[in-house]
């Protein structure tokens, strides 16, 4: 928890208002021992990209960047490129549907535990569940989770989810902005009344009574009845924190600022993508800056993903009709260059938002790692193989960045230790051990 | 373009045929009944029959997961923390609704006889409607306790909230829970009885008489259960929840977020979308309570429900009245649920037709015998609209190449037999300025052949045995929430025959359910 005067005493002012107090020497930590925490943020894109205008050209540092990869321009000081990143515990998995493959194995790198049709429990958590059980202890929320119509216009199981809990249950991202805000900053600042105060105690009340309602349950029941009821229990364990606290927990200075709830016009409307998006990218980074998470993910669709996007001028198919066209079909590769291209505008503009957040010396961006991810390759072969990777941000040190890197066959278990080792958890291991081969080199 | 053949040889998963010999079937048998939790669908639906209140939750639950189509498979359950979340800020909305009147819910005036004494005479007859059974002491002390301590800190409604919340939470109430006794197969309890009747048949909770009727022993025997499923059937809950399998089995959903090309298209609007998806469904309850509610008559009457947008739309019915209205095709061409507009069109492309769509789902939801899947790294070029060619001509190469052919004779000519419905369901006479040619073809089922038009591909399905076996396979998942194992065999035996007996009358079929043996019985696993 925090040390000396927490902020819950300092964010205590007119209700609702965000509160601006100097920062009283009593509640400074002590300057030297004070680091920012790091954060993982990971933005998922579907259907894979097109190789060949994404590679970029050029060495390591002296890179040039690709038509898709263009909009980082900006940013190409923070940014590592990943080539040759292979999904291959993905690969293994043989399903009928790469796209379910790729995508549940994403963040898990880890053999499905059963599979029924398109739905399934994974053998594992994924990296992010995994990280804010280590990362979360302090704040009100272990991981964040945003989407973006990330059910798709119909929703798919295995393709439309790349979180999974320990128990290999898929974790719901918020489609819904409004919904986000109220559950993140709803209470956020808010002085404590009778009757927030009753509230608590009586949530705490029933909370208790019925964690013990499901634990004496779990031994009744059959074995597949009991991992069932387990994953319920679990889910209602891990909400208790977020219930029972209605202020931020941690010790950032005060650069929290109470955001406004911005809403689209319908979070439900396909058209309406690039709104929902931007508020999710403004809510994302809200979070992270208030220290309510420091894991967050971001899915735009869904593997797989049958969304249009005709604000970008691609009217011909959905973003996975489009990707089933042949190489030889100019118009489609070159519409799917552009979506690409679109994708890289948000990532650089959700780039472009953590720098925009002074901590010490440095920037949210320099304490984070940023990836953006994809379930797939390439999208009319359905390869696992060459799975393009951006990274950015330091990691608080731990990252040299502005770098493009290239490898061969690397399964992408092997990213994910890296990333884990950079965000202060030593391993060795992610994922399937008959597949991880230690960290990525030169990372 | 690398194709693996092995996927596609041709050999389709068998549908689950009707064997099982009566010598085979003497004793009781069944499948592994898992643990079910309610759906969306049914939590709302339940929670307003609790608090006699049907004001929809402004709560959102997150995407549930589907198997063949239906919602409500075991298999598809999952919990998150969001989703726990949502359970909590449910039940929080649904106490504070409900303390506005407690009056409504007491069975005591908590002033004449005191706020204990009501308090808990209220939580014994709450929490068995809750439960769906009566509490066990302990349980009741539990409650008691709690009410106590919150009503002591904070009044009477709140330890009334703390309560309800409490319950809307628990196990008992969100998961179906049956008692098992000891190993092997074992008759279901009169409680659980009573949670599977009122789930399978209004998609709710019991209501007072069914609990009843358990409390009274009179859940145990075939014939008293079969009483109350007729009793049942009369409720509109019943109409509700029928409607909800249909929906389900067909795929309706699609029907809402279908979006159509209006340059193509100039007469449709997405503001059509939910009058078709209900005229559909007021065409499948008109046939399942009429006094003709056969599976045949669902492919063939020619009865059609408009409003005015789908009268002008359709060009039948009325285009002056705003409610809907029964009436009648009247032409050659319309016959039952396959060439409904709102399951063609929702089976179709944003600009085009698509028998593959179409005839991938007669053989999935039909047939259950769904065409293997494509192979892992299929590239598929799809055929470019071209304004001088039929959809038919334009996919010849699924017949022709013996690579996409294996798989692609099983769905294409069932769909190619619709092509006289363009893509938003409507009737056409041309395409490309080509005449349409609507011949069809059923290849690996027990009515294969060649046929012409929409009339005869109805007739040839309300013939076929598979279809036949496959309607009760539906209505197995539905009911059971699983698809059959082995060990349902003899359930499945009796419900064909149930069904056939009754000249495949749907609601002699939903009650054979309750007779059978994977409804009375129950495999329970150490």
């Amino acid at each position: 928890m925090s040390r000396g005067l927490s902020r819950r005493t300092a964010l205590r002012g007119a209700a609702g208002a965000a509160v601006a107090l100097p920062m009283l020497d009593v509640m400074r930590p002590a300057r030297a021992a004070f680091t920012y925490p790091k954060r993982l943020v990971i933005v998922f894109s579907s259907c894979g990209t097109i190789a060949p205008s994404w590679n970029p050209t050029g060495g390591t540092t002296d890179f040039k960047l690709s038509p898709i990869l263009a909009p980082l321009e900006p940013h190409r000081g923070e940014v590592v490129i990943l080539r040759g990143i292979d999904n291959v515990t993905g690969k293994n998995q043989n399903l009928d549907n790469q796209h379910d493959a790729g995508m549940s194995h994403l963040l898990t790198c880890t053999p499905l535990r059963s599979r029924d049709g398109r739905n399934g429990i994974t053998g594992a958590a994924s990296v992010d569940q995994f990280v804010g059980q280590k990362l979360g202890t302090d704040t009100k929320f272990r991981t964040l989770e945003l989407g973006v119509l990330a059910n798709g216009i119909e929703y798919i199981g295995l393709a439309a989810r790349m979180c999974y809990t320990a128990s290999g249950h898929s974790i719901p991202p918020e489609n819904n902005p409004g919904a986000a805000y109220d559950r993140l900053f709803h209470d956020l600042g808010a002085p404590a009344s009778a009757s927030a105060n009753k509230l608590r105690k009586r949530r705490q009340r029933v909370l208790d009574l019925i964690l013990d309602d499901y634990r004496r349950l779990i031994p009744q029941l059959g074995k597949e009845d009991r991992e069932r009821v387990d994953a319920h229990l679990s889910a209602l364990a891990q909400t208790e924190r977020q219930l029972l606290e209605s202020q931020p927990m941690g010790n950032l200075s005060l650069g929290c600022v109470k955001p406004t709830r911005q809403t689209p016009e319908n979070h439900n409307v396909p058209q309406q993508t690039p709104d929902i998006g931007r508020i999710q990218m403004d809510l994302l980074v809200s979070a992270l800056t208030c220290d309510l998470t420091r894991v967050a993910t971001l899915q735009w669709s869904r593997a797989e993903s049958d969304l249009k996007l005709p604000w970008i001028g691609v009217t011909r198919d959905t973003h996975h009709g489009l990707s089933h066209l042949g190489d030889s079909d100019g118009p489609g590769q070159s519409d799917l260059v552009t979506i690409n291209n679109w994708y890289a505008q948000q990532f650089a503009s959700l780039l472009a938002r953590m720098k925009a957040v002074k901590e010490g010396d440095g920037t949210l961006l320099d304490n984070s790692v940023v990836v953006w991810a994809n379930e797939m390759g390439k999208g009319n072969s359905h390869s696992l193989e060459d799975v393009p990777f951006v990274l950015a941000g330091k990691a608080g040190g731990s990252l040299k960045t502005g770098r493009y890197l290239q490898y061969s066959a690397m399964p992408h278990n092997n990213l994910w230790v890296s990333v884990l080792n950079a965000l202060g958890i030593p391993t060795t291991v992610y994922g399937d051990a008959t597949v991880c081969t230690g960290p990525l080199p030169d990372l | 373009m690398v194709a693996l053949l092995s996927a596609c040889t041709g050999a389709v998963s068998g549908g689950d045929g009707g064997g099982g010999t009566s010598s085979a079937c003497t004793k009781p048998q069944s499948g592994d009944a898992p643990l079910r939790r309610l759906t969306t669908q049914e939590y709302q639906n339940t929670v307003g029959d609790l608090l006699l209140d049907p004001t929809p939750l402004t709560i959102d639950f997150p995407a549930e997961g589907s198997v063949h189509g239906f919602l409500n498979q075991a298999a598809a359950v999952s919990s998150s923390p969001l989703l726990a979340e949502r359970y909590i800020a449910a039940a929080e909305e649904l106490s504070e609704r409900a303390v506005a009147s407690p009056a409504r819910l007491l069975p005591c005036d908590p002033v004449e006889v005191g706020a204990q004494a009501c308090s808990r005479q209220w939580i014994a007859q709450f929490g068995r409607r809750v439960f769906r059974r009566p509490l066990a002491d302990d349980e009741a002390t539990k409650f008691v306790a709690l009410f106590d301590d919150i009503s002591e800190a904070f009044g009477f409604n709140d330890g009334m909230r703390a309560v309800i919340e409490a319950m809307l939470l628990a196990p008992a109430f969100l998961y179906r829970i049956e008692r098992a006794a000891g190993s092997g197969v074992s008759p279901v309890d009169p409680w659980a009885t009573a949670s599977r009747l009122s789930y399978l048949l209004w998609g709710s909770m019991p209501d007072d008489a069914l609990l009843d009727a358990a409390a009274g022993n009179k859940l145990v025997r075939p014939q008293d259960i079969e009483v109350q499923a007729k009793r049942m059937l009369q409720d509109a809950r019943a109409k509700r929840n029928i409607t909800s399998f249909h929906a389900q089995w067909l795929g309706l959903s699609r029907v809402d977020v279908m979006q159509k090309d209006p340059k193509t298209f100039t007469t449709f609007s997405e503001s059509l979308r939910p009058s078709l998806r209900k005229s559909l469904e007021m065409f499948i309850d008109d046939v399942f309570w009429s006094a003709t509610p056969s599976f045949e008559h669902l492919l063939t009457s020619t009865v059609v429900f408009t409003d005015g947008a789908l009268a002008k739309f359709l060009g039948v019915g009325s285009a002056t009245t705003t409610s809907f209205i029964r009436t009648n095709w009247n032409d050659d061409r319309h016959f039952g649920v396959l060439t409904h507009p709102a399951l063609l069109a929702a089976y179709s492309k944003q600009d085009q037709t698509s028998p593959v769509a179409r005839g991938q789902f007669i053989r999935e939801q039909l047939f259950c015998t769904p065409a293997p899947p494509p192979p892992a790294n299929l590239q598929v070029q799809a055929p470019e609209l071209d304004s001088r060619l039929t959809t038919r001509q334009r996919f010849a190469e699924h017949a022709t190449n013996p690579t996409c052919a294996n798989c692609h004779r099983l769905m294409d000519p069932l769909g190619l037999g619709l092509e006289s419905f363009d893509a938003v369901g409507l009737w056409r006479d041309d395409e490309a300025g080509l005449e349409i040619d609507d011949t069809g073809e059923i290849v690996a089922t027990d009515v294969d052949g060649v046929f012409r038009g929409p009339r005869e591909l109805a007739e040839r399905l309300a013939r076929s045995e598979t279809v036949s076996s496959c309607v009760v396979t539906q209505w197995f998942r539905f009911a059971f929430g699983r698809s059959p194992q082995d060990d349902d065999i003899c359930t499945l035996a009796f419900l064909n025959k149930r069904f056939h007996e009754a000249n495949q009358e749907l609601p002699a079929l939903l009650l054979a359910i309750t007779q059978s043996d994977a409804f009375l019985y129950r495999r329970n696993h150490e």
